[in-house]
């Protein structure tokens, strides 16, 4: 942060002043009060001192130049870093107009004044910064929106600076939120279970096709959980293709249905696939006498507890298929 | 039911009234034996006679204050003022005394007076006899105003502003005389500050005084065509205002067209906009819009004076832009 010194305002009618020493140099160390530089108007020479403490970055009107009342003559730094942040905070203060500092009583020569606490453009503009960050990346560039979905958004801590980036075009109006991108809470849950039980099923009976008894063990335990809930089950094989495997249930199709995708990973070293995506995910992998399964959901579509409670269910199923077959 | 004319339900509520109450008279001009040039009081003074249905020189300061002082001792008078602009002649009688006299006197005394009178232009009648001026003493406390939008609220306002024990200003649009409404044989009375949800919808709330009722139907089913989901509501009386129906659909749709006929500047719209702004502010979907007649003197041109009054097509138009986010104003 940077604060601007301007030429101040020493009497009445006075236009302009000329600087006539600086009494720092570039860099060097200013303590708040320190005569900062010495400035003759056609009445009087007076010292100015620093009102705030810092490093004096950048000085810009030489010894003996007169300049207007309000003309940036230098800047004081919180840290004396190179020249690169003083050129950009000068750029900035440049395309604004100067405002007038205020001063002090000035009584007659050599009086002491004080340049008070001058907020530079380029402050301001940090301030609006801090105090807006919230609406991201266009800052001190108010978003338009209306009430209600002002309102709205703040309400499902939804950020409006998204919309703004989207490039949904302004004023928002409430419909516009549904075209904010969900904020991600995707989560993955991990589950080992014994394929001992599966393994010996498919070893006694080659019609038993493993996938078709995943598919079978997670509607049964979906349906367990969400009784009203149909499900669709989906599955994807390592080539990336999808294929239906059982449709929702006709007699409970008045109700939402939900659709899961089922990767089985047990033929390859894979060990889990997590999608982080509003799909339900689950993946099946094998090693050794072990199931890893891997269920990927959005915690804002299916409930943290709620996938709990369905992935045991599914276990419960993995590890003892006869019971379940029953 | 049966479905009579405006000026006949207006004519029922004054004999229903004077019959029930022997203090209630009828005073103003042309009253008595015209009838009143759109023919309402026509009867009355046949079954009433010259005592209680009183026609006057044209003198309106003069006989509202007698009407205010009657009021003050025990009558209850009902002032025809012939059209709606000649309030400005009364406005003393009505503003400084019939208003102020319950809270001066400690409320020692009561004005229970009506003032019936009119508004609504495009009648041809000209800058002095079109203007509807009923913000002018909706911004006075201690008057009730009620604006009736049919046949029906006409009747059942009246009978009320006549049973009400403070000074009430009721304003008929004088285009809507002839129009008939169901209304229903025995006798009903309709509460002040009661609004009526006419139409329910979600989309966009169009809000209409008096005539303007009838065009935001009309509005509302040019927007249905669209598949546009209004709400229609009839405020019915200014004082008391209904606010918590307005507000209650304001947060519901989130856009509101305020309709009225007075000037917009200064106007009813502005005042229920204004309460929507500050009540239902975070509910607000699309700025409240406000419709009123065009700020000019009514021009007797009918090219011109047809401008000057918000249409059926215009209010659609509004909704439709303030539905689909579009900017009435620049930013």
């Amino acid at each position: 942060m940077s604060y601007e010194v301007k030429m101040p305002q020493l009497g009445m009618n006075q236009d302009t002043a000329v600087v006539v020493a600086w009494f720092k140099k570039e860099g060097e160390k200013v303590e708040k009060g320190d005569p900062l530089f010495e400035v003759e108007t056609d009445k009087a020479t007076m010292e100015v001192e620093a009102q705030k403490e810092g490093y004096l970055s950048k000085i810009r009107v030489d010894e003996g130049s007169e300049v207007p009342v309000g003309h940036l003559l230098a800047l004081i730094s919180d840290n004396n870093e190179g020249s690169d942040t003083a050129q950009t905070d000068l750029a900035v203060s440049d395309t604004l107009e100067p405002s007038e500092p205020e001063v002090e009583t000035v009584k007659n020569k050599s009086t002491k004044i004080e340049v008070r606490n001058i907020e530079s453009p380029s402050n301001k503009k940090e301030l609006i910064n801090s105090s807006s960050s919230n609406y991201g990346a266009n800052a001190g560039d108010k978003i338009l929106a209306s009430p209600k979905a002002k309102f709205a958004a703040k309400e499902m801590g939804f950020d409006l600076a998204e919309l703004r980036n989207a490039g949904i075009s302004e004023p928002f109006h409430f419909a516009d939120l549904g075209r904010m991108p969900q904020s991600s809470s995707f989560s993955s849950i991990y589950m080992q279970v014994s394929a001992e039980a599966i393994n010996a099923l498919i070893l006694k009976s080659e019609s038993v096709q493993r996938s078709l008894l995943f598919s079978k063990f997670t509607s049964s335990a979906w349906s367990f959980v969400f009784e009203e809930s149909a499900l669709e089950v989906v599955f994807k094989d390592t080539n990336g293709e999808s294929y239906l495997e059982t449709g929702a249930d006709t007699l409970s199709s008045s109700s939402e249905t939900t659709t899961i995708t089922l990767i089985d990973l047990c033929e390859t070293r894979l060990s889990a696939y997590e999608t982080g995506s509003n799909n339900l995910t689950l993946s099946f992998s094998q090693l050794q006498n072990e199931f890893t399964v891997c269920l990927s959901f959005n915690e804002k579509i299916l409930q943290f507890s709620d996938a709990v409670k369905f992935l045991n269910e599914l276990g419960a199923r993995l590890e003892d298929p006869i019971l379940q077959l029953i | 039911m049966r479905s009579i004319t405006l000026s006949q339900a207006v004519n029922e509520a004054i004999a229903e009234e004077m019959r029930r109450d022997s203090s209630v008279f009828l005073i103003g001009e042309d009253v008595a034996e015209a009838g009143t040039p759109f023919k309402i009081t026509s009867g009355l003074v046949e079954e009433f006679g010259t005592q209680r249905v009183i026609d006057t020189p044209i003198s309106e300061p003069g006989f509202m204050g007698l009407a205010v002082g009657a009021a003050i001792t025990g009558s209850r008078p009902i002032v025809d003022i012939m059209f709606g602009d000649f309030l400005f002649l009364i406005m003393d009688q009505l503003c400084n005394q019939a208003a102020k006299a319950h809270y001066m006197s400690g409320g020692k005394l009561n004005v229970p007076l009506v003032v019936r009178t009119n508004l609504g232009a495009t009648r041809r009648s000209a800058a002095q006899h079109s203007q509807s001026l009923h913000a002018l003493v909706s911004h006075i406390p201690g008057l009730k105003v009620a604006m009736p939008s049919s046949a029906y609220e006409a009747k059942g306002l009246l009978k009320t502003a006549i049973r009400d024990d403070n000074p009430v200003v009721i304003f008929e649009d004088k285009l809507m005389y002839q129009d008939k409404a169901d209304v229903p044989e025995d006798e009903y009375l309709i509460p002040f500050g009661e609004a009526a949800v006419l139409q329910e919808g979600n989309q966009v709330t169009l809000i209409g005084t008096s005539s303007m009722r009838q065009v935001c139907e009309d509005a509302a089913l040019i927007l249905e065509d669209e598949e546009i989901s209004v709400e229609i509501i009839d405020p019915r009386t200014l004082v008391p205002l209904d606010e918590k129906t307005i507000l209650n659909s304001a947060k519901k749709t989130g856009r509101v067209v305020v309709v009225d006929e007075g000037h917009q500047n200064f106007g009813v719209t502005a005042e229920i906009a204004s309460r929507i702004s500050e009540k239902a502010f975070y509910y607000l979907d699309a700025p409240v819009i406000r419709m009123g007649a065009m700020d000019v003197p009514v021009p007797f041109s009918p090219v011109l004076e047809d401008l000057t009054v918000p249409t059926a097509e215009k209010v659609a138009s509004n909704a439709r832009k303030i539905i689909a986010g579009e900017l009435l104003h620049e930013l």
